[in-house]
């Protein structure tokens, strides 16, 4: 009873928002799904799992490269292309995972950090198949012969398929397979000693972040219609671990409210949109220091007092 | 056959021997104790036998099967499961995700069936959250259920890590000092539920300690190690009047023991 009533009332405001948004409001808001959808898969390698990981810009390139490239090489359409490019990614994410097993907290942030440089670098350089630095223009998403190009049309694509992904997660995180990346990250002896092999479920994590963020990317690339290697860069994998701390690091609400004021604030920010780095910067150390439980953290707090 | 049968394991930690070429039998169904002073040994063997050190020679069969070389969670799969001396909860998880984690490999779904839960993958999830329910009423717990682990007051968190080892289903459970840090009437109680775990569930338990007191009442067997070396073995009267082990371990420490 009480849950259908909830899956009705997010039915209307999915219709409502549809028909009476800007047309830029909703494009905003699609931002934010995407977005989401790649830090949902930090939080689940990073987050829960206790892996730090700076590997998601470059998964997230391998979504949007990859699906263009299946398009334009052998004519796979979007719809297909996107979740192939998103699969071939977890594989990348699972091979990244390996190094995983021998190496914790700095070290393995660096392996990342230099995976996520790697990949810039052959988009840069493989000219032949990236167009390097100028670019590859990304042709639009094609359902029932109609191409979807508004932020409206998109929309109704987008943020359908971001909630019942947020909605496996969360099914994912309270169930075995969460307990044991959240084990592991807690206490590795402990999981070990009660079962939990770490080799399945850390290279898993990276595996299931990297569909993530290969899915988010192939996405993302829809919305901005062009891909360039500046986009996929170090500073771009540091900014997902900006969203999913200031949403609140582990918690499965936390990408969507990262997302959304890292993405909606700006926009407000009007003439200072220059400095955004630097805003990004001070948010970052705001929350670590003073609600190290993110905005996820703040709005439990609220409820519980309630 | 005995349940868990360890033979000439040496395990040394560069040049530090450790243990040193020991042997024990432990028998079904019974409590046996390994005590000994600290530094004796006694939490490397337990780390040997769970497979978190490696052992530089000897052998250690679980029912005939040698465990040595396994991996933790391998041997965890076999039965054998353990508490730790400074206790390793999830302290962030609630005490019920607690023990679940500890019914890890009684569950076998996976991805799919978590997102998708086709078929039998949450039946399977229910019936050991019930079970973990029991669990958690039997050590005293069922009201902690959804509080976080490290919230709970000391003793307790004694006795969640004891219900998650107890979730697994062992055959064969490792209790690194499991009095440590208790009160006594705590202690009491705690006996008494690993004598009820022993007589109902016909638990075989390697206790280790390094308080003869705390073992003397509970223990089929107990087995004195000085230095990483067996000194002696038998009944709990047999081990408190053997001249070695007064002169070696209770010589020193009776006197502070019975203070």
């Amino acid at each position: 009873m009480g849950r259908a009533v909830v899956w009705l009332l997010g039915a209307a405001a999915f219709v409502v928002a549809g028909v009476t948004l800007s047309d830029y409001t909703l494009y905003l808001i699609d931002l934010v799904a995407v977005t989401a959808i790649m830090a949902l898969g930090l939080t689940i390698v990073t987050g829960v799992a206790g892996q730090v990981s700076l590997a998601q810009a470059a998964f997230s390139a391998m979504g949007g490269y990859g699906a263009v490239l299946l398009g334009s090489g052998l004519g796979i359409p979007h719809w297909l292309g996107i979740p192939l490019a998103a699969l071939g990614a977890a594989v990348v994410g699972y091979l990244l995972g390996l190094p995983a097993l021998r190496l914790e907290g700095p070290y393995l942030a660096l392996v990342t950090l230099g995976f996520t440089a790697i990949v810039q670098t052959v988009l840069i350089h493989w000219r032949t198949v990236t167009n390097g630095q100028l670019g590859l223009p990304v042709p639009p998403l094609t359902l029932g012969g109609r191409a979807l190009t508004s932020g409206r049309e998109l929309f109704v694509v987008v943020v359908p398929l971001a909630v019942l992904l947020f909605l496996a997660a969360r099914r994912l995180l309270r169930s075995r397979v969460g307990r044991a990346f959240d084990a592991l990250r807690q206490s590795e002896v402990a999981a070990r000693v009660m079962g939990v092999n770490p080799v399945h479920y850390k290279t898993l994590a990276f595996a299931l972040s990297a569909f993530l963020g290969g899915l988010g990317g192939g996405l993302h690339a829809l919305l901005t219609t062009f891909l360039s290697p500046d986009s996929f860069g170090i500073i771009e994998s540091i900014y997902f671990l900006v969203v999913i701390v200031v949403g609140g690091v582990g918690s499965v609400l936390g990408p969507v409210l990262g997302s959304a004021l890292l993405i909606l604030l700006p926009e407000t920010l009007g003439a200072f949109k220059q400095y955004q780095t630097l805003v990004y910067g001070v948010l970052l150390l705001t929350f670590i220091v003073f609600a190290p439980g993110g905005l996820s953290g703040l709005v439990a707090r609220l409820t519980w007092r309630s | 056959m005995a349940l868990l049968s360890v033979r000439d394991l040496t395990i040394q930690f560069g040049g530090l021997r450790a243990v040193d070429g020991f042997s024990v039998d432990v028998e079904r169904g019974r409590i046996h104790s390994l005590i000994g002073p600290n530094g004796a040994g006694k939490t490397s063997i337990i780390n040997t036998i769970t497979g978190l050190y490696p052992a530089m020679t000897g052998s250690v069969r679980l029912d005939g099967e040698e465990l040595l070389g396994r991996a933790p969670h391998e041997i965890a799969g076999r039965g054998v499961t353990r508490t730790f001396q400074n206790v390793e909860l999830f302290r962030e998880m609630t005490a019920l995700d607690n023990v679940l984690v500890g019914a890890h490999q009684r569950l076998r779904y996976g991805v799919l069936g978590a997102t998708v839960r086709l078929g039998g993958a949450w039946a399977g999830e229910r019936r050991e959250v019930q079970r973990a329910e029991q669990i958690l009423e039997v050590l005293g717990l069922v009201e902690d259920r959804d509080r976080k682990a490290g919230d709970l007051p000391f003793g307790k968190q004694r006795r969640l890590e004891l219900a998650r080892a107890l979730a697994s289903e062992p055959r064969l459970i490792l209790l690194d000092e499991p009095g440590a840090g208790m009160a006594a009437a705590e202690v009491a109680g705690l006996n008494k539920v690993l004598l009820d775990l022993k007589e109902r569930r016909g638990l075989t338990i390697l206790l280790v300690d390094h308080v003869m007191q705390v073992v003397m009442n509970i223990s089929d067997v107990i087995t004195v190690l000085h230095y990483g070396k067996k000194i002696a073995e038998g009944t709990a009267e047999s081990v408190r009047t053997h001249p070695e082990v007064i002169r070696a371990y209770l010589g020193e420490r009776r006197s502070r023991a019975d203070r």
